[in-house]
């Protein structure tokens, strides 16, 4: 195979990889932005709105109608989990919610198992099979709904927060939670939808990664770790930062794959995330930070 | 709040009690563990975590035999009482729920091990305490350990790698594919085969021009297989069980890489066809006649034994029976098959264990000795074809 | 953090004692059953790791969630050198301890600087990096196919190969270790961390070198993972990476905080915890639900971890010395001093 289309290869299964993580990410920033909050279950919610459509499409839903159907349900997951285990304890320590989150984590696994079992279900693509090909390279048309679904996310965010009421007021909430008060907005209804919205982008996320790699009650676990990597590597204080660093460990990913060995893939996010962490704390793209989200 | 620590103590202490319970009650010498009118076996299996796609079938496998064996009146009169523990893929849950079984419930012997490292795990703990132990893990180092310690009480039900790369290699050599790519997943059951290869492909004259090893969670593994395209293999081998094997056959098929495909006997079940779709077809690979049994010419001497397990379990279970259950099947009749003619004698059930021959079993034909724990040679596969969507036996 | 010094400085060894023959003598109730043993052995070995860890996270208040490595590197390290090198079992322990050490230090020098959740991201990434080298170091530890053989652990001429003679190994092991800790509670070093846990600004206003103490914690509790994982290794004498990954450091958090986080106990209440429901779940669920199997215990332990920590965030321990404390007040009508009605417990900082 040839040098460039082989290069070409690695950057679309980057991207791929990338647009992947980037979905996740995204929830991810908007809850700690809202609330504060580190949600090591992010990458569950996918998990459940993965499995839930499949079996809405299974029973003979049309695909429309399963993803919307998931995604609300997936919603009210959310926003049960912020009322029942993060509500109850939000005034301990990062650190413990942090914890309360992996304990969270186990709980939607478990369940998942218990409806779906362990076997791994399948997705149809949405748009059909047919690769794409550019210069000796192909994408998967999947990967592409990847892709523009996490960018069309950070547009309708970033009109939601920077152009709507409700959108400001949760920012005004983040800055200075006292005075957002004060204004008669509640920190703690801002928190119940931040979590519980962001529960419903993770399960769209999951929706369109499944037909990518499938879906399974641990499908959950890694991606939420690298979209985590990823939150911090951007920054975590804006979600157009969460998704650069996304496709940044997807690429770094990918080409570590490529060129070197598979084995390392995993490490290779990890010393990133150890160095952007002892170098730059504030992560790779702080300089636009000050305002958040 | 005081209720609830006294209530957390109360557990604590029930607890103790429970183990110090069982313990007096389980009682009897240990050649007889029969007690009067039952006969104990152990299981332990996977059926959760990491290796429950193997494992949930062997579970629910010998739990149905079981209830079957007894509705017969069980063996001679005697009913079985099956004690079952999930290992959760988790080593030290297999050693401790093997010395319960040993120790505690006192059975007269095991049947199990899903993954092999928790089956290696179990063997000396086996040994230690004579028991009897089919293992149902591929791994041979269960009965041919490396360091060549003993191995007289355990057995195996699966053909081992050293039976099942031969089979794919002399399939590569009659079909003049001698370069190859070998790509496995990175745990035992991928990197034990890898060895068994390298081992033996000289002996075919098969060259390695690339070797990948590819992570059981990937997503798309392009990037890996840029290489393997860069280094111009014949054919390539991918060895795996259904879930990545699917990601990376789907990813081949993408690159437009139309090699042939040979992969291992963990992709034999219908989730695989169901995750790979289109890309699946024209893939080849190893298996016991269990998927094709309906193919069978009628005087196999396997197919109603085979046709009969397949319909039993999926009236059961709703779902398609593989060849992990499958090892479990034989496992539990060769141990039901020599306590029938030997009794409940321990020793006398490792022999007649070891003098089986010609038992028909779900994996193949069975042919134990004293130097072969396994009992099954390359008879015991086909080479079979994904073709339309279905599986069918190769030419 | 506890203002009460008495409790602290006046605890008498009776209670510790006593607990301590119970446990030796237990062996010779149940001498015949391996299975009741080895449960009591890897509550042994969890303890270790857990008293180690307890220190870090409720005295220095730091989180780890990768001290699965320092528990495989002790692990790794011992097998290597007893099997492959043919030493003599102390070297295996030793050289792990001392390479534990170091790798602590190399990874707690930066980290300790940044703050709360940071530094548990931090120590899941160095977790997940030496799982890899595990993984990939082949032809030191065998890589996935696990690392077989490994030799009985032999010290002072005794060599340990039966559960019965490894109970007591472990369990001296154990108590000479939540001695230890105990004593540097009592120690400057262990007053310094109080001050730190109650306030940083002021530790550092009254000159306490914050850093070297939350170092110093943390390069011990690596320590006692490792040589608990050298322990481990020759007691299981095959070992294989998946022993050592991410979940395992999740379950030894889990049993921290459920063993409770302001306690020295604390690390071997929440092991013991941790075995006990195990394994009483694994009798108990299939008479309930038949079909069931391991996923309840992981549904379990979920709930029980937020629920822990939402209502009981000081753990069970406290709750059962205070338990214990109104017992035996009532048996010695002694009034119970002001001093010690009321403690406010340590939690997770950041």
């Amino acid at each position: 195979m040839e040098l460039t289309s082989q290069f070409i290869q690695l950057i679309f299964s980057g991207l791929t990889i990338g647009s992947i993580y980037a979905l996740i990410a995204i929830g991810f920033v908007i809850i700690y932005n809202i609330t504060g909050l580190l949600n090591l279950a992010q990458g569950d919610f996918a998990m459940l709105g993965a499995l839930t459509c499949i079996s809405f499409v299974n029973m003979g839903f049309p695909l429309i109608i399963a993803i919307a159907v998931s995604v609300v349900i997936v919603t009210i997951i959310g926003g049960l989990f912020e009322r029942l285990a993060i509500y109850p304890a939000r005034n301990s320590s990062t650190a413990t919610l942090l914890i309360i989150t992996i304990g969270a984590a186990f709980v939607f696994r478990g369940i998942s198992i218990l409806i779906w079992g362990t076997q791994p279900l399948a997705l149809r693509p949405f748009s059909g099979n047919q690769n794409i090909n550019f210069l000796d390279a192909t994408i998967q048309p999947q990967s592409l709904w990847a892709i523009g679904i996490s960018l069309l996310s950070l547009a309708v965010l970033y009109y939601f927060f920077n152009k709507t009421y409700l959108g400001k007021a949760v920012t005004a909430c983040v800055v200075n939670r006292f005075a957002a008060r004060l204004m008669g907005i509640s920190p703690q209804k801002m928190s119940f939808w931040a979590v519980s919205i962001s529960a419903g982008l993770g399960a769209l996320a999951g929706i369109v990664i499944a037909p990518i790699s499938g879906a399974s009650y641990d499908m959950g676990i890694m991606i939420g770790l690298k979209a985590f990597i990823a939150a911090v590597i951007g920054g975590l204080s804006n979600a157009p930062a969460a998704i650069a660093g996304a496709f940044l460990i997807g690429i770094l990913e990918s080409f570590t794959e490529g060129y070197l060995s598979s084995g390392y893939k995993d490490a290779i996010s990890f010393t990133l995330l150890l160095i952007v962490l002892f170098f730059m704390p504030n992560g790779l793209f702080s300089k636009v930070s000050g305002k958040r989200v | 709040m005081k209720k609830f620590v006294s209530l957390i103590i109360l557990m604590l202490f029930l607890s103790m009690l429970a183990a110090c319970g069982n313990s007096e009650s389980a009682g009897g010498k240990n050649n007889d563990s029969g007690g009067s009118d039952v006969i104990k076996i152990g299981a332990i299996y996977s059926a959760s975590g990491g290796g429950a796609p193997l494992g949930k079938s062997q579970m629910e496998t010998v739990k149905m035999l079981v209830e079957q064996v007894n509705e017969n009146d069980g063996i001679d009169g005697k009913k079985i009482e099956l004690i079952a523990y999930d290992d959760k893929s988790d080593q030290n849950e297999a050693v401790l729920s093997m010395k319960k079984l040993i120790e505690q419930d006192k059975v007269l012997a095991v049947v199990g091990g899903t993954l092999s490292g928790n089956a290696l795990a179990m063997v000396p703990l086996a040994e230690k305490s004579k028991t009897p132990f089919i293992a149902s893990a591929t791994s041979k180092q269960i009965v041919k350990p490396d360091d060549n310690s003993s191995r007289d009480w355990i057995f195996k039900t699966t053909q081992s790698d050293d039976v099942v790369i031969p089979k794919i290699l002399a399939y590569l050599k009659e079909k003049n594919l001698t370069k190859i790519a070998w790509l496995n997943v990175a745990n035992q059951y991928g990197t034990s085969a890898h060895e068994e290869f390298n081992r033996l492909k000289g002996e075919y004259g098969i060259e390695a021009v690339i070797e990948e090893e590819f992570e059981a969670t990937v997503d798309d593994a392009k990037a890996m297989l840029t290489r393997v395209k860069k280094s111009n293999p014949q054919a390539i081998i991918v060895w795996g069980t259904a879930q990545e094997s699917s990601v990376i056959t789907k990813n081949l098929h993408q690159l437009g890489m139309k090699l042939p495909i040979i992969e291992s006997q963990g992709i034999g079940t219908k989730e695989f066809i169901e995750l790979t779709g289109e890309a699946a077809e024209g893939v080849i690979f190893p298996a016991g006649r269990l998927i094709v049994a309906e193919q069978l010419p009628d005087n196999d001497p396997q197919k109603e034994t085979l046709i009969k397990y397949k319909e039993d379990f999926k009236a059961k279970f709703n779902y398609d029976a593989n060849t992990f259950g499958g090892h479990t099947w034989d496992a539990f009749y060769l141990l039901v098959n020599a306590i029938e003619k030997a009794g409940t004698d321990k020793e006398k059930i490792r022999e007649q264990l070891e003098n089986t021959k010609n038992f028909v079993g779900i994996s193949g034909i069975f042919n134990f000795s004293k130097d072969n724990h396994t009992g099954l040679d390359e008879s015991s596969l086909v080479m079979v074809q994904i073709k339309d969507g279905k599986f069918v036996i190769a030419e | 953090m506890d203002n009460n010094l008495t409790k602290i400085y006046n605890r008498s060894l009776k209670g510790p004692l006593i607990f301590f023959v119970v446990i030796m003598l237990l062996p010779f109730i149940f001498q015949s059953n391996n299975y009741i043993l080895s449960t009591f052995i890897m509550i042994g070995f969890y303890s270790l790791v857990t008293t180690g860890l307890t220190l870090l996270i409720g005295y220095a208040g730091q989180i780890s969630l990768g001290h699965a490595a320092f528990y495989g590197i002790g692990a790794y390290t011992s097998a290597y050198f007893t099997a492959t090198l043919q030493m003599p079992s102390w070297i295996g322990i030793l050289v792990g301890a001392i390479i534990a050490s170091l790798v602590s230090l190399i990874i707690g020098i930066p980290v300790f600087k940044l703050k709360g959740h940071y530094l548990a991201l931090a120590t899941l990434g160095f977790g997940v990096i030496i799982f890899t080298f595990f993984k990939e170091w082949k032809t030191i530890t065998g890589g996935l196919n696990g690392f077989f053989g490994i030799p009985p652990l032999s010290l002072f001429g005794i060599s340990f190969s039966t559960d019965f003679q490894f109970y007591f190994l472990i369990w001296i092991f154990v108590f000479l270790g939540i001695f230890f800790a105990r004593n540097i509670v009592q120690s400057r070093v262990g007053r310094a961390l109080m001050s730190i846990h109650g306030s940083e600004i002021a530790s550092e206003a009254i000159g306490i070198n914050i850093n070297k103490y939350k170092l110093q914690i943390f390069v011990l509790s690596a320590v006692y993972a490792s040589i608990a994982g050298s322990l481990y290794a020759h007691y299981v004498t095959f070992i294989n990476p998946q022993l050592f990954e991410m979940m395992t450091s999740i379950y030894f958090l889990i049993m921290v905080v459920i063993g409770g986080i302001g306690n020295i106990w604390g690390g071997l209440i929440g092991a013991a915890i941790y075995v006990f429901l195990g394994e009483l779940l694994k009798d108990i669920v299939p008479k309930i639900i038949p079909n069931a199997s391991g996923e309840f215990e992981i549904v379990f332990f979920g709930v029980l971890l937020v629920v822990i920590l939402i209502y009981m965030p000081n753990g069970i321990s406290k709750a059962i010395f205070h338990f214990i404390k109104r017992i035996t007040s009532n048996f010695k009508n002694k009034p119970v001093s002001a001093f010690s009605k009321k403690s406010t417990g340590s939690d997770i900082h950041d």
